[in-house]
């Protein structure tokens, strides 16, 4: 089932996220996404998640698609040049996924092998561009397809950047593009999503708000220092830090926040980053 | 006879395309750090070269982007950042929003840009379309634009902007 349906129906949308392993051993990959059965709409498979070699994003959602579970295939930019991306939004396409994630990708030099060329050949917007161009059965080569792929087109977006400007401006080359939800990077102010979500008005386009887990007040402080877009409100840290039950405050936190944030917007994204079986924890607690 | 058409006779001489390319790298590599893409989109970007970018970002930032520095190299402004500024001080981010920037033809990399869009082969429109507002007079504009790329240049060679001649990515 597609993303849009959900979002057309007027329901609040859930997801979640796993990031395959390095490896083939993907047994534990397929309990985690077990445990999200029932709770949320589609899981997001990660595409290399930190410019790390792992085990691709294409198979996993094939797999979870294969159990009755609806995947969100994350696609990114960074290692296939525009023959590749396409072939495999239609190679997606054939085996039954419906819900695509189009991203940059992290820089390569980033991640655990940092000599390989970046490919970048699309960029996000040229990404969402192509996958459209495809719906209307041609590729960016303007060569007629037979029979045309039919996704629903999702793109990511940082509400805490600075500048912001230049974000919102490409957001909204995004649905121009095709772009028909939003997923967005951690949020953990909802003052400032607020302010955010009343500049993108005019887009009209559901936005799922991204809520990472805190494991902690060093994640979060680490998360302040080094992750783009992200900033932990210091009295939020200092929760944290005083908890007896690091655990049982995280789901607090966690289920605070999307209380908090429900009605600006039309969803929400959880990233548990390595905390995935706590997930159905978190939304018992926000009453999703 | 339009400019455009004048540059399109003189492109098939061989000596006049060769010594106009040889004109056109050295002062867009010396005034934009250009990377000879042969697909120029500087009309639309404040005159920054988004292919500067370690992503090649040509329709605007990825979300890597710490207060205006580069996730590749946090000591390196994001390109981004000083495109958004550029703009801005030539009043024309709607040159930003309006334009969808296809990626680049790699089959013209390493040729001459005016070139390539004097014989269409680009898809973005005109370089003499975009360059300069129509509701101002040229004469307030022109300077304002040659004022804007001489200060883009100076924040280039002196300031933490990303060089691609000068640095790769860090280890």
């Amino acid at each position: 089932m597609k993303l849009s349906e959900i979002f057309a129906s007027g329901k609040f949308a859930v997801t979640s996220e796993i990031g395959p392993p390095k490896g083939v051993n993907i047994e534990a990959l397929l309990e985690q996404a077990e445990l999200l059965r029932g709770k949320v709409d589609a899981i997001n498979v990660t595409d290399q998640q930190s410019s790390v070699m792992r085990l691709g994003s294409l198979a996993i959602c094939h797999l979870l698609k294969e159990r009755g579970l609806e995947p969100v295939f994350q696609i990114t930019c960074r290692d296939r040049n525009r023959i590749a991306l396409q072939s495999d939004l239609l190679s997606a396409y054939v085996l039954g996924i419906r819900n695509v994630l189009c991203l940059t990708g992290d820089y390569v030099s980033l991640g655990d092998h940092p000599g390989a060329k970046p490919v970048f050949d699309l960029d996000s917007v040229s990404l969402l561009h192509a996958a459209s161009e495809l719906q209307q059965g041609r590729d960016l080569a303007k060569q007629a397809l037979k029979g045309n792929p039919d996704f629903c087109l999702g793109a990511v977006v940082t509400p805490g950047a600075n500048p912001l400007g230049p974000q919102i401006m490409k957001m909204e080359k995004k649905v121009k593009a095709g772009a028909q939800f939003f997923q967005t990077q951690a949020v953990y102010d909802p003052r400032k999503f607020e302010d955010f979500m009343n500049q993108i008005k005019h887009l009209n386009v559901p936005v799922m708000v991204g809520i990472v887990l805190l494991k902690s007040a060093g994640m979060a402080r680490f998360m302040n220092a080094n992750v783009a877009g992200v900033h932990v409100p210091e009295p939020l840290i200092e929760e944290m830090a005083d908890a007896p039950d690091r655990v049982e405050k995280s789901i607090e936190i966690a289920a605070r926040l999307i209380k908090e944030m429900k009605d600006m917007c039309q969803g929400v994204h959880i990233m548990a980053i390595g905390w995935e079986e706590k997930v159905p924890a978190v939304l018992e607690a926000a009453g999703l | 006879m339009s400019v455009d058409a004048i540059l399109e006779r003189a492109f098939q001489n061989r000596i006049f395309s060769q010594a106009f390319f040889l004109v056109e790298r050295k002062m867009k590599e010396w005034l934009f750090d250009c990377q000879s893409c042969g697909n120029c989109v500087l009309s639309h970007t404040g005159f920054i070269c988004p292919m500067r970018c370690p992503k090649s970002q040509r329709n605007g930032p990825c979300g890597g982007a710490m207060d205006g520095h580069c996730e590749v190299d946090i000591s390196k402004r994001c390109v981004w950042d000083e495109i958004w500024e550029s703009t801005n001080r030539l009043h024309r981010i709607d040159l930003l929003t309006n334009n969808y920037e296809g990626p680049p033809d790699w089959r013209l990399y390493g040729t001459s840009a005016w070139e390539n869009m004097v014989a269409g082969r680009l898809e973005s429109p005109s370089i003499f379309e975009t360059l300069f507002r129509k509701d101002e007079p040229l004469l307030r504009e022109v300077p304002r634009v040659v004022f804007q790329i001489l200060r883009n240049c100076y924040n280039l060679i002196t300031g933490p902007s990303w060089r691609r001649y000068e640095g790769r990515p860090p280890l």
